[in-house]
């Protein structure tokens, strides 16, 4: 099936899954980046939504919500992800494992400090919050879009960008004053 | 500056450098394609998934990669439902089986030839061998028997703690096992931690594709025999070891 956009910028129809992939897999990688904190598991983290994606591509019928119904997959797929990671790793230990080194050839490089300062403090938050804050300020989304990303209420997300914006601000005042 | 742009500003700015390689498609399609093959009737979807989660076969012996999993493209429309036209089947293969019109009971409903691809991480076919199937059903137990040439059969990546029973039948050792299945919608649930470290280590099937969490039990009996490795499998169903072990003994009581 041809996978067009209309007008507004929706898409026509449901796209077939080869389309929906080429479409949608580098944004899926890049917010899964950003919410795993490294290439592997954001890959295993893509990989594991595409596939949910194609087995359950019969029950997406509204070609509006293909990026929401995506994005969904992608957001319970990591943050399973996150919560193994968690359990596997010392506390202590994942925001170092997950610095770019010398040997992940596949990292990208930060452009300056504040990106990497930036990425740091999005680690620290808690998983939710980092998805919320990744589909807000990376994929443009709304309250509401991000409501039906992940599935609960408009409150919710409010609170949890809430929290997120005082976590990020009290660990990025102390390095940069223009915020 | 705002806060908002700040934060907008550096995600798009940590994340540019991130692009999707060739690779990670290739992981992708390659997974696909493994599922693809549950596009297969439901009764021989745990005979898919059983021989990709073995992850078997010689890799090794190949230049390409290890082999991490088996896929087929044929669907239903290539099922024959003529029993007469077993030879047709066996001409595709290019092996002859034992082929019963009666398993235990339920009736035979179709046969065809199913090419498997044995494919490594990178989403390449290494090579390709041949598979029977044929359907029977008897109620609401829907057994298949599979038929592969025995090199291309290894049973080692499940527990030994889903066998249940050992018997011999005309002096070949058959081995029946009761594997416990989880069915899972690809969104919400998920299995437990003791439910995937128990599919890692064999002793259960995790796959996804259904609405609703779904619990059974798979059941399967193999044997080996003149080189060919056959196989009964059945989903659920009504059948308890006894009837398998006479399904395996119809099988090998008929002519090749």
């Amino acid at each position: 099936m041809a996978y067009s956009i209309s007008a507004e910028g929706a898409p026509a129809a449901v796209p077939d899954f080869d389309t929906l992939f080429e479409t949608y897999q580098t944004e899926a990688l890049r917010a899964a980046y950003l919410i795993c904190g490294n290439r592997a598991d954001a890959e295993d983290v893509v990989q594991d939504t595409f596939v949910k994606c194609y087995e359950s591509m019969s029950q997406l019928h509204d070609p509006t919500r293909v990026k929401a119904w995506l994005f969904r997959i992608l957001t319970r797929t990591a943050w399973r992800a996150c919560q193994k990671h968690r359990r596997e790793m010392p506390v202590e230990t994942l925001y170092d494992s997950q610095e770019p080194t010398d040997e992940d050839a596949s990292a990208p490089l930060l452009r300056d400090d504040r990106a990497q300062t930036v990425r740091r403090a999005l680690q620290t938050l808690e998983p939710k919050q980092r998805m919320t804050a990744v589909l807000y300020y990376f994929n443009d989304m709304s309250v509401r879009e991000i409501a039906q990303t992940m599935g609960c209420f408009e409150g919710t997300v409010k609170s949890r960008l809430y929290h997120a914006r005082q976590q990020l601000k009290a660990k990025l005042e102390v390095e940069f004053d223009e915020i | 500056m705002k806060f908002d742009t700040y934060m907008h500003d550096s995600m798009r700015e940590i994340a540019q450098d991130v692009q999707a390689d060739p690779m990670l498609r290739a992981r992708v399609m390659n997974r696909v394609q493994l599922q693809r093959t549950k596009t297969r009737p439901r009764r021989m979807r745990f005979a898919v998934t059983a021989a990709a989660a073995l992850c078997v076969l010689v890799g090794g012996a190949f230049a390409a990669g290890p082999i991490i999993g088996l896929a087929s493209s044929s669907d239903a429309s290539d099922v024959v439902t003529a029993f007469s036209d077993e030879s047709k089947v066996e001409e595709q293969v290019g092996f002859d089986v034992r082929l019963p019109e009666t398993l235990n009971g339920a009736a035979f409903t179709g046969m065809q030839a199913m090419p498997i691809d044995a494919i490594d991480a990178d989403g390449h076919t290494v090579y390709t061998f041949q598979e029977f199937d044929a359907y029977y059903e008897d109620g609401d137990t829907i057994p298949f028997m599979t038929v592969t040439e025995a090199e291309n059969a290894d049973e080692s990546g499940l527990s030994d703690k889903t066998i249940v029973d050992t018997r011999e039948i005309n002096g070949i050792p058959v081995t029946y096992r009761e594997i416990p299945t989880i069915f899972l919608p690809p969104e919400g649930e998920q299995p437990t931690d003791e439910e995937q470290a128990a599919a890692d280590r064999g002793e259960c099937f995790i796959s996804y594709g259904t609405e609703i969490r779904e619990d059974g039990v798979y059941h399967t009996i193999r044997w080996e025999e003149n080189g060919l490795s056959y196989s009964i499998g059945s989903n659920d169903g009504d059948w308890d070891a006894d009837d398998f072990f006479a399904a395996a003994e119809d099988v090998m009581n008929t002519a090749q």
